[in-house]
């Protein structure tokens, strides 16, 4: 027997089967009775090692050029049915848009959103307005605005997802700051909540997707000491109870000096332990990144450093959330799950 | 940044840790978090210097050698060891039996006692050790290694004792001089009250060879490199370098080389100045120039990578070629080899930006380039030239062999800066007298030029003006303004001192953000509605498009994506929350998801447009039924903009949705977006099952920009109201909008409202009963006029085509 005519035919066979063929169901069978277990060109494949080894490698490459060959005619057919039975069961539906609703219970929000509310509210009653980012913003809001000139390693210190059309998805909300200063007249009392990126692996204390809230002060006379007084309000409101605080240098370019204010990490249950306080001893976790405004930035807003002075901060709000909350993976904020959305 | 007690007492002999939490609280409040404090080389126990003299193999072991080691001169003690490295005539620590090493991983305690014992069937009387046995790192592969001229017999276990600070050096990418052990020294100095002695002015060369080695520096770059120095070493023995710097290196997380190497390393460490050594006979025509690379120059650095280089890149090149990544790495040619015999050792200062640049365009980090990238003060490099030079004459023997070059062409000088002394009170809130501004300036070497105009009481008098001009020594790059002083007035005050205030503000309430709260609302109206909010990310992947039937055509491109997953910046929301549909699938069955954020549409102009988007999925046991449960979402909208928003079929149905089970959502008539069934191939796609899910989504720009009327109050009637609920077969499909419009032409007395109540289907007829509300204001419809009315109502809908049951 001509083999080469053999594998001819099966071609041959396949075609017209599969012309013949009404539904992808259909085609499921042929690709078992071609190509499945039992098929000839199986039962072909496995009689290969019976042939000489000078054969041996000559029909079996036939044959598996043949078994894609089918494979390609099977699929073909099979995305070309698939796609003709979607279209010919959309032609046949329809909804009636006019159908009356069905009630559910009540969804919940995400803890950000509850929580935000209240720290928006707290800083309202303070006399803050509220303005919100651009989650796409340019260089110049981003960083040069904020004294941070491009080539600075202090660029280094955010990760900075950057775009094609030579934006950037926002590191921090401090993106309005130049924004909010040069377009209000002193005093400015805003705060600015938002979503933030940063180009970095994720774990249990690392998103690269978070959200946060900026602050800036601007008026005459503002002291660092107003700053300190008003973001330990700020904490004695939100943890309603008098949180005591420990403050740390650090680094960011736009404050002079940086600071970082912490309070103590909570025991079980949320609680702060006030009894037996020892500032030296307690554990300490930083909540608010901070500082007052460094007169470049002032400048470059358009406003007097030598008559005004002013504070900013930025906070995550995911950190404050877990605090108070005990949560521990940062994760679950945009896991979408409905078993930790429903526990707030 | 890791410190070694023992180094930075070279500088503050008083230092002392008393009580460990004050010094952290005090170190954190002040300079930076101290993340530890280790002590090192406790446990360590009966560690003497030794000479191995003979080594022979071990009769049943290829790996283990059998030693013959003395700690005099005379008496052998027999000892087996493993390590490669030993040799006669190599001096290194041996352990003697009741002593102890570090055993990380072999015992509890971390500590292992040594006794006699036979290894492999031959005693062996003690251990010699590896770095990883002695605490100073990981390596235990090879013994330790010790100059030939080290003294034998010696007990070096208490060498080993010191302890280890670990500061965060987050707080200091503007401070270059706090990344030595003379710089933190001044920071303590200051914290803590202790007498500082700074890094010499000044130091000269302790003997000159007789025989000179030419050198010729050229600076063709100059405006990358502010001051260069250097000087040839010859005659020296590359060698291990003694045990005390070996320790203090590796404890500050720097690996022991040899001790040229070991010896510009403490260089960096102890004064801040990175240098570099290179092998003096390989290069070319002795000769190093500071220049640009050439376009496509290559350079094998001293990590053994090949490294192509740019002209914008600085390089120290000799008669040939670049040697040296300015700043950054030296290259591999050049290295100190074992029979290196004579050096040119260099140390320089190069500006930051460019550092930094390159630095980062070559992927290429080192501590040099940390330092150097913050913008150093040059006032170090020739003091490090001349005290390296002195070391390597202890060490390895080393002749200076030429005069010390130093090109410098502008000497950077200490700064006066004008500080306006009531700012202390305006801008700090503190009240601090004078004497203590003096100790807090002084102690950080900032010079008060004429403190005798500081009245005793000025920083409580806020009012009067005095100013003072303040001298900054050149090591601080990063005081140049008034702000900067306070900094250090306000942190060496302590912050914990400080009295907490507020600031005083007249009673204006605050303005409101109307689309902020508007987005509040709807959150709240969502989740009334039955659905959950999710936050999804904003980055979006072509594979979760191509799931919901689309493409990234059109969308933004993120430049540095963190994965592929995260590719794009998204302009919906669909596909993200039908991901996290499935994500609860498996456990809540039916349930609804909604997310607000904003998205990004380009449109040409300097930032893409980025309207809130309001997006929601329902997943039922149908298609039909998960849209009804999701159209009480927009039912919520219709009864919050009453008059605004309605819902109408449409042809142009997003591509993930079902084609003919969409219908479009307009408001104030304009399309805000769509609200349907889901693809049956997204569905498949997801994975969804036999389920039904529906999706919407709106763009809420017209929502939130819509200033509401005041809604104006209606009598209410005085009569009661008439419902009639008709029912009737509509086989070719029913539109209530339709409905509605024919309604209101036929002009029906006192006809209130028409709303679907519920539908059946039967033998593939569908049949819709609707309840019509009458509602006359001050007169009861009598029986006629009610059947006049419902008869007008059946003509119309008779008239529609549909059949009355």
């Amino acid at each position: 027997m001509n083999k080469d005519q053999n594998l001819d035919t099966t071609k041959k066979q396949l075609a017209s089967d599969l012309n013949s063929a009404k539904q992808s169901t259909d085609v499921e069978k042929l690709r078992e009775q071609y190509l499945g277990k039992s098929s000839p060109i199986q039962k072909a494949l496995q009689n290969l090692k019976e042939l000489p080894a000078e054969e041996r490698k000559a029909a079996g490459g036939k044959l598996n050029q043949l078994k894609q060959e089918l494979e390609t005619q099977i699929n073909d057919k099979l995305t070309a049915l698939r796609e003709a039975e979607y279209n010919s069961r959309l032609a046949g539906e329809s909804l009636d848009l006019d159908l009356p609703p069905l009630a559910a219970s009540q969804g919940y929000l995400h803890p950000v959103t509850q929580e935000l509310e209240r720290i928006v509210d707290i800083f309202q009653r303070m006399g803050f307005s509220v303005q919100e980012p651009f989650m796409v913003d340019d260089e110049y809001n981003t960083f040069t605005a904020l004294n941070i000139p491009e080539g600075h390693p202090a660029r280094d210190m955010w990760d900075t997802i950057y775009l094609e059309d030579d934006n950037l998805l926002i590191t921090h909300t401090s993106s309005m700051q130049n924004r909010v200063m040069s377009s209000k007249q002193p005093p400015i009392r805003t705060i600015v909540p938002g979503k933030c990126f940063r180009n970095e692996a994720t774990d249990a204390t690392h998103e690269h997707s978070f959200y946060q809230l900026e602050g800036i002060y601007v008026d005459k006379n503002i002291k660092l000491s107003d700053l300190i007084g008003t973001l330990s309000e700020f904490l004695n409101q939100y943890f309603e109870t008098k949180v005591p605080i420990k403050i740390q240098p650090t680094f960011f370019p736009f404050v002079e000096p940086a600071l970082e204010i912490m309070m103590p990490r909570p025991k079980l249950g949320g609680k702060l332990d006030l009894e037996n306080f020892n500032p030296e001893t307690t554990d300490w976790l930083e909540v608010i990144p901070c500082g007052p405004i460094h007169p470049n930035v002032l400048k470059e807003a358009g406003i007097d450093a030598t008559k005004y002075s002013g504070f900013a901060w930025g906070m995550g709000l995911e950190r404050l959330i877990m605090i108070k909350r005990q949560i521990n993976d940062l994760r679950y904020f945009h896991s979408g799950r409905i078993d930790f959305l429903n526990q707030f | 940044m890791l410190l070694s007690l023992k180094w930075l007492q070279k500088y503050i002999p008083d230092f002392q840790i008393n009580n460990l939490d004050s010094f952290r609280y005090k170190v954190d409040t002040r300079l930076s978090e101290v993340k530890s404090v280790e002590v090192k080389g406790l446990g360590l126990e009966k560690l003497f210097t030794a000479q191995i003299l003979e080594v022979e193999a071990h009769p049943k072991s290829e790996k283990l050698h059998v030693c013959k080691v003395t700690m005099d001169g005379k008496e052998q003690i027999q000892i087996v060891c493993g390590a490669p490295n030993v040799r006669p005539g190599l001096v290194s620590v041996l352990c003697l039996p009741g002593g102890k090493v570090y055993a990380p991983g072999h015992a509890e305690s971390g500590v292992l006692e040594i006794g006699v014992r036979a290894v492999a069937g031959v005693d062996s009387n003690g251990m010699l050790c590896s770095t990883a046995e002695l605490g100073l790192n990981d390596h235990h592969d090879s013994i330790i290694e010790l100059p030939s001229s080290t003294p034998l017999g010696e007990d070096v276990t208490d060498q080993f004792l010191d302890t280890v600070i670990y500061i965060e050096n987050k707080a200091f990418p503007h401070r270059p001089d706090v990344f030595s052990h003379a710089g933190i020294a001044r920071e303590f100095a200051a914290i803590f009250s202790n007498e500082y002695k700074g890094v010499e002015k000044t130091a000269e060369f302790i003997a000159k060879a007789e025989n000179t080695l030419p050198l010729e520096v050229e600076i063709k770059a100059s405006e990358g490199c502010q001051r260069f120095s250097a000087v040839t070493l010859s005659d020296l023995k590359v060698g291990p370098s003694p045990l005390w710097l070996q320790i203090l290196l590796n404890y500050c997380g720097v690996r022991a080389i040899n001790n040229v190497v070991d010896v510009t390393n403490y260089m960096m460490l102890d004064m801040g100045q990175p240098m570099h050594a290179f092998d003096y006979s390989k290069v070319a025509e002795h000769k190093l120039t500071v220049r640009m690379a050439r376009a496509e120059e290559e350079l094998t650095t001293l990590d053994g990578k090949e490294r192509k280089l740019s002209k914008e890149m600085l390089v120290i090149a000799d008669g040939k070629a670049a040697q040296s990544i300015a700043g950054i790495m030296g290259g591999a040619s050049t290295e100190i080899a074992n029979d290196t015999q004579a050096i040119i050792l260099e140390a320089a200062n190069w500006e930051m930006y460019r550092i930094r640049r390159t630095s980062r365009e070559l992927g290429l980090r080192s501590e040099a380039s940390t330092r150097y990238e913050k913008g150093m003060s040059p006032e170090y490099t020739a003091i490090a030239v001349v005290k390296a030079a002195n070391m390597l004459l202890d060490l390895a023997g080393a002749e200076v062999a030429g005069e010390l070059i130093d090109i410098y062409p502008e000497a950077a000088e200490a700064k006066l800066i004008p500080f306006e002394l009531n700012s202390v009170a305006h801008l700090l809130g503190v009240q601090i007298d004078k004497q203590q501004l003096i100790d807090i300036l002084e102690n950080l070497e900032l010079e008060p030029q004429n403190p005798e105009q500081i009245p005793a009481d000025a920083l409580a008098r806020a009012d009067m003006h005095t100013e003072l001009m303040i001298k900054v020594p050149a090591h601080r790059r990063d005081i140049n303004i008034g702000a900067d002083i306070l900094e250090e007035i306000g942190r060496y005050y302590g912050y914990e001192n400080f009295p907490l205030t507020l600031p005083k503000r007249d009673l204006f309430p605050a303005e409101v953000n109307k689309h902020f709260h508007a987005k509040l609302e709807l959150k709240h109206l969502m989740a009334a509605s039955g659905l959950h909010e999710i936050f999804t990310y904003s980055m979006i992947g072509a594979e979760l498009l191509a799931k919901s039937l689309l493409t990234p055509k059109g969308l933004l491109k993120v430049v540095n994506p963190i994965s592929p997953e995260l590719a794009f910046v998204r302009n919906t929301l669909i596909p993200s929350i039908l991901e996290k549909v499935k994500v609860n699938q498996n456990k809540f069955g039916t349930f609804g998801l909604f997310e607000i954020s904003q998205v990004a549409i380009p449109q040409g102009g300097k930032l893409p447009e980025q309207p809130a988007i309001l997006s929601g999925a329902y997943i039922s046991e149908d298609g039909e039924t998960a849209y009804r449960h999701l159209k009480q979402a927009i039912v919520s909208l219709q009864q919050k903009y009453p008059g605004k928003i309605a819902l109408e079929a449409t042809k142009n149905a997003p591509a993930y949705m079902h084609p003919s089970k969409c219908g479009q959502v307009t408001f104030g008539g304009k399309p805000i977006g769509f609200i349907g069934v889901l693809h049956p191939k997204a569905g498949d796609n997801f994975e969804f099952g036999n389920n039904g899910v529906a999706v919407f989504e709106i763009n809420l720009s017209e929502i939130l920009n819509f200033v509401p009327e005041v809604r104006q109050f209606r009598p209410l009637a005085k009569v009661p109201a008439v419902v009639r609920d008709i029912s009737f077969w509509a086989d070719k499909g029913f539109s209530m909008q339709e409905l509605s419009t024919k309604l209101s032409g036929a002009n029906i007395p006192d006809l209130e409202s028409s709303a679907v109540l519920s539908t059946y289907t039967k033998d593939a007829k569908r049949s819709y009963t609707v309840r019509f509300t009458f509602q006359p204001y001050d007169k009861t419809l009598t029986q006629d006029e009610i059947n006049s009315r419902v008869e007008a109502i059946n003509n119309a809908l008779k008239s529609s085509g549909y059949e009355l049951r």
